[in-house]
């Protein structure tokens, strides 16, 4: 091979590489400018008296206009689909850099039940650029993504945030499935869904990080288990999600609010999992009843959360 | 090994810079080993079937070429064609038929009981079986001479960049190739690289991301509504085309880097007028390897038109069964071979005679889209693992529940895909007026900006999860 063709090998790899960076600067530019909850934390536009963390069971648990109807408050759901536990502690320590403290953290604990889906801290790669822990996250779980990530930032936008963010225009706050399955998809969903009730020590340790540095803000934590549909909550049997309820409250040496069964009419669920905006409404509506939301109480102890 | 693989980039740069360091013996004997890792590293022990087909076609091919006697030679091309269909049928076929045969005996009453094996399907073994036959019934034919050396005729076999899923290249158009060394051209390199870069983003950019949400509808099809069922139907017609087509390029593309040529596999087939037209440029070397060996042997369209249509179906019904063992490829090969034979008719007939011009030329650019249609229709059989599943989908669309936009599932990668699926198409349809390659002869310095932008792309877009190819299973 002559040198002049060596050097332009040379010159297409230095495009490809200049290429990749301001691509990669671009793309952060339209996610940062994005509505989606996580692009306007890092603009410090989340600011709250409630906060909501958790995976898509924090997210469809608390509805943020459903909550600020009946508490008078502001209300931020940092819950994102599949967001895994050892994300947490990031997330809420850069909410906390770039907000105000909220009065109250509400925590909604099934992360701790289940082991990251594929791909589900990989996903977190565009919040790289915003911190470079999530980076040591990706590389802890998987190498090769993380790599990637390190070599090329275009790749670091390379997932379905990115799409997300490029589609929302407008806060995200209020977004909600607003739906109901069929029996047979639901049937479907109940039989093959995993009963597994992880007891992740990797995950208490991250809830525990979460709760020190609220408390450290003087911020007040509920932790909180959201209900599931009736019909998959028969799979998972009570004594099981007692065992393991009370497994985390005496790990993490802190009480749960435990809702798994607060609602019971199938019509308030879009899937077994996840409440709709209906049930949202009607949650939000069942804990005012109780006080939930009164900050002044205080949850120090597992006895005073059984009153819940 | 899988293109899409780290192992597969490690092994062909190592393979490159040892390739172009080598000469004559050597570096033929390179290509072979190099070839048999590449198969190896999926399975050793099935290596050995390709090992078996080649030493069989090559004593095959020797023996011709020693005997002019009509029944000796015939005798040997059975020996061929019993060898290598034996082996095909035994490890792709014999389950399908012991179970067919006990379906339809209980259908009698007669419980029959073929026991079925427990049998690897050895990735790629219909392309490798076909172009080693190929050789055997050209040689018979006295078409092309036979090969003395048996590296470069196991070569020839084995040679790893289409192995596993084609392009199927033909004794005549490859050995000669093989008889002296390439020479290095900084062209091949760069075209080689270029269409290397196009398959791997019709892969990992586009099939993948289509895969994401299409699986999931052949998973649970009774979830979905008719709208969301057309068009994930449609964006899995992109897919397979994005999916085989992509591994084509590749396998073209690291040829050509290497020095080789081989045959065109695919020509934008969306753009075809008719189902005629449409199999002149979907997988190209099966589409002519089923005409040279089976069509025109059956007598083409030499016979009665009656014999002609026989053909014809007898050819795609083959066709069918060529992609897999289940009766939904050959109900598929079937609906093609119905389809053709149908077309032919109307236009031997001239059954649609249009004689307003302006009606004429809007019926050309719908062709296009109605051969799609029915393309990505036929797909649903294609893709279903069987009928109950192909019914379950189709009676989704007929159903026409959930038209709206809200009805749709998985929408945020739905629209990814389609997007995506979108710009390739809008980049066939540049290619098909020829605008890319006048801009490419115009602009030169064009193209390593288009090269980058395939790579940033694959970097933005792409699916790394190391999905197999759609096309390894047959």
């Amino acid at each position: 091979m002559s040198s002049r063709n060596l050097l332009k090998i040379l010159l297409f790899v230095v495009i490809v590489f200049v290429g990749d960076r301001l691509g990669g600067e671009l793309m952060q530019r339209i996610f940062m400018k994005s509505g989606f909850r996580y692009s306007m934390l890092y603009r410090g536009e989340l600011e709250a008296d409630i906060a909501v963390l958790g995976n898509s069971r924090g997210l469809h648990m608390y509805h943020p206009p459903a909550m600020e109807v009946v508490t008078g408050q502001e209300v931020v759901n940092l819950a994102f689909n599949g967001l895994p536990t050892q994300a947490m502690p990031v997330i809420w320590a850069d909410y906390l850099k770039h907000h105000n403290a909220p009065k109250l953290l509400v925590l909604e604990i099934s992360c701790i039940g289940v082991a990251g889906a594929p791909g589900s801290i990989e996903q977190l790669s565009v919040l790289i650029d915003q911190n470079s822990n999530f980076l040591e996250l990706i590389q802890d779980r998987n190498v090769r993504v993380g790599c990637a990530a390190k070599l090329s930032r275009l790749f670091r936008y390379n997932g379905s945030l990115m799409w997300r963010s490029l589609l929302l225009k407008n806060s995200d706050q209020s977004w909600i499935m607003d739906s109901q399955l069929n029996e047979a998809m639901l049937e479907q969903l109940v039989e093959s869904s995993t009963t597994e009730m992880l007891r992740s020590k990797e995950n208490i340790d991250a809830i525990r990080q979460v709760i020190e540095t609220a408390s450290q803000h003087g911020v007040q934590v509920k932790l909180v288990l959201a209900p599931y549909h009736p019909r998959f909550y028969e799979r998972l049997t009570q004594p099981r999600v007692d065992a393991w309820r009370d497994w985390v409250e005496k790990e993490v040496d802190f009480p749960v609010d435990d809702h798994s069964q607060r609602m019971t009419d199938p019509r308030l669920f879009a899937d077994h999992l996840h409440l709709n905006k209906q049930g949202a409404k009607q949650l939000a509506e069942s804990l005012k009843s109780l006080d939930f939301f009164d900050t002044r109480k205080s949850n120090s102890t597992v006895e005073s959360a059984r009153k819940f | 090994m899988i293109f899409n693989s780290f192992p597969f980039l490690i092994f062909f740069a190592v393979f490159l810079v040892a390739y172009w360091n080598l000469a004559g013996r050597q570096r033929l004997l390179l290509c072979l080993v190099g070839s048999y890792f590449f198969y190896g590293w999926w399975n050793w022990y099935l290596l050995s079937l390709i090992v078996f087909s080649t030493v069989v076609d090559f004593l095959v091919g020797l023996s011709l070429s020693q005997t002019d006697t009509e029944p000796r030679r015939r005798l040997l091309l059975i020996v061929s064609l019993a060898c290598n269909l034996g082996v095909l049928g035994f490890f792709k076929y014999c389950n399908f038929f012991a179970e067919s045969l006990n379906g339809l005996a209980s259908q009698f009453g007669w419980a029959l009981d073929w026991p079925t094996l427990n049998i690897v399907l050895p990735v790629g073994i219909s392309f490798y079986t076909f172009q080693s036959l190929s050789y055997t019934i050209d040689v018979y034919r006295r078409k092309i001479p036979h090969e003395p050396d048996f590296v470069r005729f196991s070569t020839f076999v084995a040679f790893f960049p289409q192995l596993v899923a084609g392009p199927i290249v033909r004794a005549s158009e490859f050995i000669p190739q093989l008889q002296s060394d390439r020479e290095y051209r900084w062209s091949d390199t760069v075209d080689g690289f270029g269409q290397t870069l196009l398959g791997f983003f019709k892969k990992v950019v586009i099939a993948d991301t289509i895969a994401i949400v299409v699986d999931p509808m052949y998973d649970q099809p009774e979830g979905y509504g008719c709208l969301n069922v057309i068009l994930l139907s449609a964006l899995f017609a992109i897919q397979i085309y994005c999916d085989f087509s992509g591994y084509s390029d590749i396998a073209i593309g690291t040829a050509r880097m290497l020095g080789f040529r081989l045959p065109k596999n695919f020509d934008r087939p969306f753009f075809a007028a008719s189902i005629t037209d449409f199999w002149r440029r979907w997988h190209i070397t099966l589409s002519t390897w089923l005409r040279d060996y089976v069509y025109i042997p059956l007598g083409g369209n030499r016979g009665t038109r009656l014999a002609t249509s026989r053909n014809l179906f007898l050819t795609m019904l083959i066709g069918g069964l060529w992609h897999g063992a289940a009766w939904t490829y050959v109900v598929w090969g079937a609906f093609f071979g119905i389809l053709l034979v149908v077309e032919r008719e109307i236009i031997r007939r001239n059954l649609i005679e249009i004689k307003s011009s302006a009606i004429q030329s809007l019926i050309q650019l719908v062709k296009p889209f109605l051969v799609f249609a029915i393309f990505a229709f036929s797909m649903i059989i294609f893709r279903s693992d069987n009928f109950g599943q192909a019914m379950t989908v189709l009676s989704r669309i007929a159903s026409l529940e959930g038209l709206s936009a809200s009805a749709l599932h998985n929408r945020i990668p739905l629209i990814k895909a389609m997007a995506l699926a979108s710009v390739l198409m809008s980049c066939e349809l540049l290619w098909q007026f020829g605008f890319v390659q006048r801009l490419f002869v115009k602009a030169s310095v064009l193209r390593p900006i288009v090269y980058a932008c395939l790579i940033w792309s694959i970097a933005l877009f792409g699916t790394f999860e190391g999905n197999a190819f759609v096309y390894f299973q047959f």
